[in-house]
């Protein structure tokens, strides 16, 4: 007898949704930002269930040492994810461990780059490049130690990821190592994408419809960076876009290359699929970034209301999972913004500023 | 202690400025006024009140950063230290906050230095790990893929001093045994600045020296011997860190209840409103202390005072807040209450009857007079232990007790001591009965249906006391309607009441006969059509006028009746039956111990048998015990509350300096 939604997802979405409800309450949130200092956030995350990462701030007053420890916290719920599904959905729930082991690649590289190119010894950091499997079986002393591109290159060869290795890094000194982290973003979700048709059509539409968003929300996150800060021309940004995401109208994007600066506006871009943005009133039309940031909150609701869908929804889909693991990142990083901005000593005013 | 939530009182005071300071403080020490806002009883508008902003956001600050200073140190803050008004002295912000910024700033330093002293040993342990991975190799020079290990001394400045250039990088540097050179341990990706410094104090490499495995063993244990010593240091900086507070703790301790004093003092300095020469304040608290209030008040403001009192009766029950009182013997049981809602002001307190309920409920599923007693000794050794464990752990623990002793009192009841029949039952021989060996000297009790039977009269007893208090509380609530139409109000009981006569005719004549056809009708038949007006009188009593009558409006008529007849059918039962699952617990409980006892004899007896049954014995108390726990709360929750406990209230919470409730 073939597996039944509730056999498959009875247990593990059970589990989860109980953890859901748990993560970034309102009173949490409250008690953590309204903490005066750091020292004072860490004992709020003491009495809510961080008990090991106060532990790690109080052994080592290292605010890296907490933050790595809050992110091998966000692997273990991969883990368990992973322990406690079978077949199909268990090789679901690892194509989703790409995510946090790019940007564990990402890190890495970071640090490589810095050490290799801008001459900045990596010091005690590789300490807080997670070394443990994720994925891929990838040697993370090799890479952050590799004195050449054929040590790189080594490191990745047997991997999903070596079609991003395939420019010298070394040799980019003035352009940074942003087009590998693409290429590593764009593996990912097409290898997501691809793989995902294991599951079932109904799970796989669920999935499709969350990562279009993202997508969308990655695309959007790029434009503001490189437009804004980089002065990146369209036609530039066509080749960076991540394919995948449904809103993108990248015809506008040729046909407005050699339009005036700052003639189009990611709300020209993303109307046709977000009807709910003809209703979306800037008054200056070419502050593109502030527009930009405005349209990212805005994919972010949209993101929550199927999120919330989700959760209020048929019970036994993938969704809870995906859910719950984007929760997780996002308890991950909030913290974390959170406790940064408390040990640089930033006022109310500047976190509200900062979002 | 009273059947009913405590009667309440409104007082209304106007003092005269000048004593309003005086009369703050007196309510606080006095600590029984549950404050509410003048402009939520009384139009103000034509008064022009100013409030009282006096409550300052420094003193909660500093008293929190009082308090991440002791948790730091791992010491309580006095919270559990009776504050007196006495205690309280001025609010010297620049002085406390000097004292506080001082510790602060040396914690901070300390901080600083263990991050620094942690980042060295993640250096080190970096190197240590590629040793460890690559092994030494033989000649000097590198051993393993990242590390380089040099040999050699330096030829201009000393070799510290080489090393103080080294400290962004991960490097070990220690002397070569017998001889004038030393070794330097980095990493191959740090070349370029290692080979800048190599020139600059123009270090000479020893390469015809070949390092041996005593030189890898002194390396090796260098490296230990130093991360040993930065770990030592790391955890002397934590004891510094806590002796910087515990040194000061006298002085903090004051400086914290006076904080704590002072931010009451603010709390209730906010609800004081102000004309140009008076001050209005107002709140609510247990009639039979009106008085002695009262007479407090007069006297801190020289009688230049007005009082007035108000009755809750002019008052929305759910805007009157709720004490409930009761020796500290019922607590537990009162925790109950309270997590599952605070009564509705002025509606009957039902923690005595939850008690008698719950121990019997607990009694019946747990009936074991030995595995009771360890559940009392559990509750008993708790209590002793976990003097400084929270109020909630410590109701727990009486809440074992008293599970315990209902218990062992079910235990003798039924003859069974760890699972053994070590005295006769005094009532019926309950692992006679389910084990199927007979059930001597149990009386009319003698198969497993008549256990089931005693867990339904038991059930019909719940609920027939629920319905009996939710008449109560309607009665003093002169809710006629509800009283007399609602599924928990007379009609339903009626359902119910004939429902049980009913069954109970049914099954004494084997499940051949019902009661007369006219009994059945006037039993249900009747009850029935009445219910059938209760949704337009209802509508007729409290709607009409407010909400337009439709054709639709009929046809809501009947699907409200039809639903309701359900309801009342489907709820009893399914309430009623629900208590059986006070018998299967109680058999499972038995059957389990019976499971052990087999296993034991299985094994022949001795240490093995003895062993199995403690562990049986064990994880019969752990896991029975709490399903045992668990069933009876959910029993009392949903069906003895359901019948007649509205949780609307509001629970009275005075400013008081007993008050252990932290705010922010």
């Amino acid at each position: 007898m073939g597996k039944t939604a509730v056999s498959e997802y009875g247990y593990i979405n059970a589990k989860l949704r109980t953890r859901i409800g748990r993560i970034l309450t309102d009173d949490f949130k409250k008690i953590l930002t309204a903490s005066d200092d750091l020292e004072e956030a860490v004992q709020v995350l003491q009495n809510f269930g961080f008990e090991k990462i106060a532990e790690v701030w109080n052994s080592t007053g290292d605010i890296q040492s907490v933050e790595f420890e809050l992110l091998k916290r966000h692997l273990e719920n991969f883990r368990m994810v992973m322990k406690n599904t079978q077949g199909e959905l268990k090789d679901f729930a690892s194509l989703l461990a790409i995510k946090p082991e790019i940007e564990n690649i990402k890190n890495t590289l970071r640090l490589w780059y810095g050490s290799r190119v801008k001459k900045r010894p990596i010091s005690y950091r590789s300490a807080f490049i997670y070394k443990d499997r994720i994925f891929e079986d990838i040697d993370w002393d090799a890479l952050v130690n590799a004195v050449s591109q054929e040590d790189i290159n080594g490191v990745f060869k047997n991997t999903l990821y070596r079609s991003a290795f395939t420019e010298n890094l070394a040799d980019k000194a003035g352009s940074g190592i942003f087009k590998t982290e693409i290429m590593l973003d764009k593996i990912y979700y097409a290898n997501l994408l691809e793989q995902s048709r294991i599951l079932k059509n109904s799970d796989y539409n669920i999935l499709k419809d969350i990562i279009t968003i993202e997508i969308d929300l990655q695309n959007i996150s790029w434009m503001i960076r490189y437009r804004h800060f980089y002065n990146m021309s369209f036609m530039e940004m066509k080749d960076i876009m991540i394919p995948g995401g449904s809103s993108l109208q990248f015809d506008i994007l040729e046909k407005n290359e050699d339009a005036a600066q700052g003639s189009i506006t990611p709300t020209d871009l993303l109307k046709k699929d977000y009807p709910e943005l003809s209703a979306f009133s800037i008054s200056d039309k070419h502050n593109f970034s502030g527009q930009a940031l405005l349209l990212e909150q805005l994919l972010d609701e949209t993101r929550k209301t199927k999120f919330t869908n989700l959760l209020i929804g048929y019970p036994f889909t993938v969704g809870i999972i995906l859910v719950y693991l984007f929760m997780s990142e996002r308890e991950m990083k909030y913290i974390s913004s959170v406790l940064n901005r408390k040990y640089y000593k930033m006022g109310t005013r500047q976190m509200e500023e900062q979002g | 202690m009273g059947l009913f939530t405590s009667k309440m009182r409104l007082l209304t005071a106007v003092v005269i400025e000048e004593k309003s300071e005086n009369v703050a403080r007196e309510l606080l020490r006095i600590g029984l006024l549950d404050f509410v806002k003048i402009s939520n009883i009384i139009d103000t508008d034509d008064f022009h009140l100013k409030q009282d902003l006096s409550v300052s956001t420094e003193v909660a600050e500093l008293r929190r950063r009082l308090e991440t200073l002791y948790q730091q140190a791992g010491i309580e803050s006095p919270v559990r230290e009776a504050l007196i008004i006495e205690q309280m002295s001025d609010f010297n912000e620049a002085k406390y906050r000097k004292l506080i910024d001082k510790a602060s700033s040396g914690i901070q330093e300390l901080r600083e230095k263990q991050k620094k002293l942690h980042q060295d040993s993640l250096k080190l342990e970096e190197i240590k790990n590629y040793l460890n991975r690559g092994g030494f190799g033989g000649r000097g020079g590198a051993v393993s893929d990242f590390l380089s290990i040099h040999r050699g001394k330096p030829g201009r400045g000393s070799f510290d001093d080489l090393l103080s250039h080294l400290t962004s990088i991960p490097h070990f540097g220690t002397a070569v045994p017998g001889t004038a050179d030393f070794f330097i341990v980095t990493l191959k990706r740090d070349q370029a600045l290692v080979s800048e410094y190599f020139t600059k104090y123009m270090w000479t490499e020893n390469d015809e020296q070949i390092r041996n495995k005593q030189h890898d063993e002194v390396l090796l244990s260098d490296i230990n011997e130093r991360t040993v010593s930065i770990k030592t240091r790391i955890d002397e900086i934590k004891t510094e860190m806590s002796t910087v507070i515990i040194k000061q703790k006298d002085e903090f301790d004051t400086i914290w209840k006076n904080l704590r004093i002072h931010e009451l003092y603010g709390r209730i300095r906010t609800n004081f409103e102000h004309t140009e020469k008076t001050s209005l304040f107002s709140g609510w608290l247990p009639a039979d202390k009106s008085e002695r209030l009262e007479k407090a008040v007069k006297k801190a403001s020289d009688g230049q005072c007005v009082i007035e009192w108000s009755e809750p009766e002019q008052y929305s029950r759910q805007s009157v807040p709720v004490e409930i009182k009761h020796s500290v013997a019922l607590a537990p049981f009162q925790m109950l209450v309270e997590n599952y809602a605070v009564p509705e002001y002025g509606a009957i307190d039902p923690t005595i009857f939850v008690a008698v309920s719950y121990m019997i409920m607990f009694g019946l599923m747990f009936g074991d007079a030995g595995q009771g007693l360890v559940i009392m000794l559990i509750g008993f050794l708790g209590g002793k232990f976990m003097k400084k464990a929270s109020g909630g752990i410590k109701n727990l623990l009486r809440l074992f007790i008293y599970c315990g002793a209902a218990s062992v009192i079910t235990g003798i009841l039924f003859g069974s001591y760890f699972g053994y029949k070590i005295f006769p039952p005094l009532w019926f021989d309950y692992h006679g009965i389910v084990a199927g060996h007979g059930a001597l000297g149990s009386g009319n009790i003698t198969n497993v249906y008549d256990i089931l039977r005693i867990t339904i009269y038991f059930g019909i007893t719940v609920i027939g006391l629920g319905l009996i208090l939710n008449w109560i509380n309607l009665l003093k609530k002169k809710d006629y309607f509800r009283l007399l139409l609602d599924k928990s109000g007379i009609l339903g009981g009626w359902f119910y009441g004939c429902g049980v006569y009913t069954a109970f005719f049914f099954v004494g004549t084997e499940y051949k006969e019902l009661p007369a056809p006219d009994l059945l009708t006037v039993f249900f038949g009747i009850p029935v059509l009445i219910l059938l007006f209760k949704a337009p009188l209802h509508f007729i009593l409290h709607e009409r006028g407010k909400k337009s009558f439709d054709a639709f409006k009929i046809i809501d008529f009947i699907m409200e009746w039809i639903v309701e007849i359900l309801e009342i059918f489907s709820g009893y039962l399914a309430n009623t039956l629900s208590f059986m699952r006070v018998a299967g617990l109680g058999i499972a409980h038995v059957s389990l111990m019976v499971a052990f006892d087999t296993i034991a004899g299985m094994t022949g007896g001795g240490a093995a048998g003895i062993l199995i049954l403690i562990i049986g014995n064990i994880l019969v108390i752990a896991l029975e015990g709490l399903s045992a726990g668990i069933q009876a709360l959910r029993l009392n929750y949903y069906e003895f509350f359901s019948r007649y406990f509205t949780g609307k209230g509001i629970a009275y919470n005075p400013v008081s300096l007993r008050n252990r409730k932290q705010e922010g």
